[in-house]
């Protein structure tokens, strides 16, 4: 008999994906007087998105995807609409091609973090450097992706306690 | 222990999967099309930076304070448990610096009555608008901070902005009461600058790394390692001779720029309200100023010229 609490309806705690998606640029991004990750910073957002797309993916439907993204590049400074379409990219590679396999344990999670964190990073090199027209260097990229990577277990982990805590099922 | 799914899809209706499918396509369609724009008008990204960054700007800020709290915890921490070596070798420091306030006044003077001989405008006239930087650069390809002074303070586009130690970069936009700076670093700086040692101008051009490089320097090889680099004034938008960094040792066949401020720790900047010297041109098409008082004197054409006018 499982142990598990499940609650078939979540209230208002369902913003809670896009609470913490929405504040992950503004806590990457602050000046605290001091230096967190040097001169970059890894993308709390996308590993954020990338957690809670692949456990609820009805609590981030495409229209907050696309608002999370607008937002994330209108805090930093980045050119509108370029997270929205990476992060819409990680949805459509988690939901529509039936990548649930990431939810099902922490190292599988990882694992397929770090994958479409690769693909994110080149894609979001290429589409800069076509914005810039010039072609820049990969560096700083795999720099920021490299930490994201890092990072996961950390942030996962804490999602993971407030999945369980607010909507009752622990997974992986 | 049996594994539970969140993903039903037999509990999805045709119809909300369709609307799930449509709205996934419409978003992909907006980023795109919003991208695509930015890209053929260089201003959409700056207008819609601008019409929201005073919301951002206090997010950020009512987020920061705990962290404000701490920080300032820990610096009323620090200076209790200051050694009483430290305070003497402070003390000892600050009289050794009021020695030089003398030499230094001396200095500013002479500088004043030069400049009123050439008609040239002090940076030190300029209005300075105190700010703390609310953000600080994180991003693989972008070197832009928010300030927290805007419009309703002052801040215009172009104006530079320094701290204690040196040239942090120029006002990219600015909104009521917060604004964006495009740091020296950031791949859309270019900066002319000169050598301090050689009197060389060149152009100190960001590439996203903390270290911007020279060009269109015709005399590399008068540059040394360590040389100071300084605005050069011309363009308009910098004052002259504020300071930079210094030379480093060529890397890749490029000189390279090491920037004095620390721009991933950047809290308390200064805008400088700095009017450029506009052109000869625009000086004898722009009508001389009224005397109201009659005294006689009359200001430089310089006030209320637009950055954007000279750029």
């Amino acid at each position: 008999m499982s142990t598990h609490r499940i609650r078939t309806s979540h209230g208002v705690m369902s913003i809670l994906p896009l609470l913490m998606a929405s504040m992950a640029p503004v806590l990457t991004n602050l000046s605290y007087g001091f230096s967190l990750g040097g001169d970059t910073a890894p993308s709390l957002t996308l590993i954020i998105v990338f957690f809670w797309v692949s456990r609820r993916p009805t609590l981030l439907p495409p229209i907050l995807v696309l608002l999370i993204g607008l937002w994330h590049d209108i805090l930093i400074g980045a050119p509108v609409g370029l997270t929205s379409l990476l992060l819409l990219g990680v949805r459509a590679a988690i939901v529509e091609q039936n990548f649930i396999v990431f939810s099902q344990s922490f190292l599988l999670g990882w694992i397929g973090f770090a994958a479409l964190c690769a693909g994110v990073t080149l894609a979001e090199w290429v589409l800069v450097s076509w914005l810039q027209s010039e072609l820049l260097s990969l560096s700083p990229f795999v720099v920021q992706a490299l930490l994201s990577i890092i990072l996961y277990p950390v942030v996962a982990g804490i999602c993971g306690w407030l999945d369980y805590i607010v909507f009752g099922i622990r997974k992986g | 222990m049996s594994r539970i799914s969140t993903r039903t899809p037999d509990n999805v209706s045709l119809t909300q999967m369709l609307a799930q499918r449509a709205s996934f396509i419409i978003a992909i369609f907006i980023s795109l099309g919003l991208l695509i724009f930015g890209k053929i008008d260089d201003d959409f990204n700056l207008q819609v930076q601008r019409l929201v960054v005073d919301i951002v700007t206090p997010v950020a800020q009512t987020v920061r304070k705990p962290v404000d709290w701490a920080v300032s915890l820990g610096a009323i921490v620090e200076a209790y448990t200051l050694s009483a070596e430290e305070s003497a070798a402070l003390r000892q420091e600050n009289d050794q610096l009021r020695l030089l306030v003398p030499t230094s006044d001396q200095l500013a003077s002479e500088n004043t009555r030069l400049r009123a001989l050439l008609a040239l405008p002090s940076i030190t006239d300029s209005p300075k608008i105190m700010a703390r930087s609310v953000t600080h650069p994180g991003s693989a390809f972008l070197w832009t901070v928010l300030l927290d002074a805007g419009a309703d303070d002052g801040v215009e586009v172009y104006h530079p902005v320094v701290d204690h130690a040196g040239v942090v970069g120029r006002i990219l936009s600015v909104g009521r009461r917060s604004s964006r700076v495009l740091l020296v670093t950031d791949l859309n700086s270019r900066i002319p600058v000169l050598i301090e040692s050689s009197g060389d101008r060149a152009i100190m051009e960001g590439n996203n790394s903390r270290l911007p490089v020279l060009s269109f320097l015709e005399a590399a090889h008068q540059v040394s390692p360590g040389d100071r680099v300084l605005t050069s004034g011309d363009g308009g938008v910098f004052p002259s001779l504020l300071p930079i960094g210094t030379v480093t040792s060529p890397r890749e066949g490029e000189l390279r720029v090491e920037i004095f401020a620390d721009l991933s720790r950047l809290e308390y900047v200064q805008i400088l309200a700095f009017d450029p010297v506009p052109p000869p041109e625009q000086l004898v098409e722009e009508p001389l100023p009224e005397d109201d008082e009659g005294t006689g004197a009359q200001a430089p054409a310089l006030d209320g010229l637009e950055p954007e006018a000279v750029e």
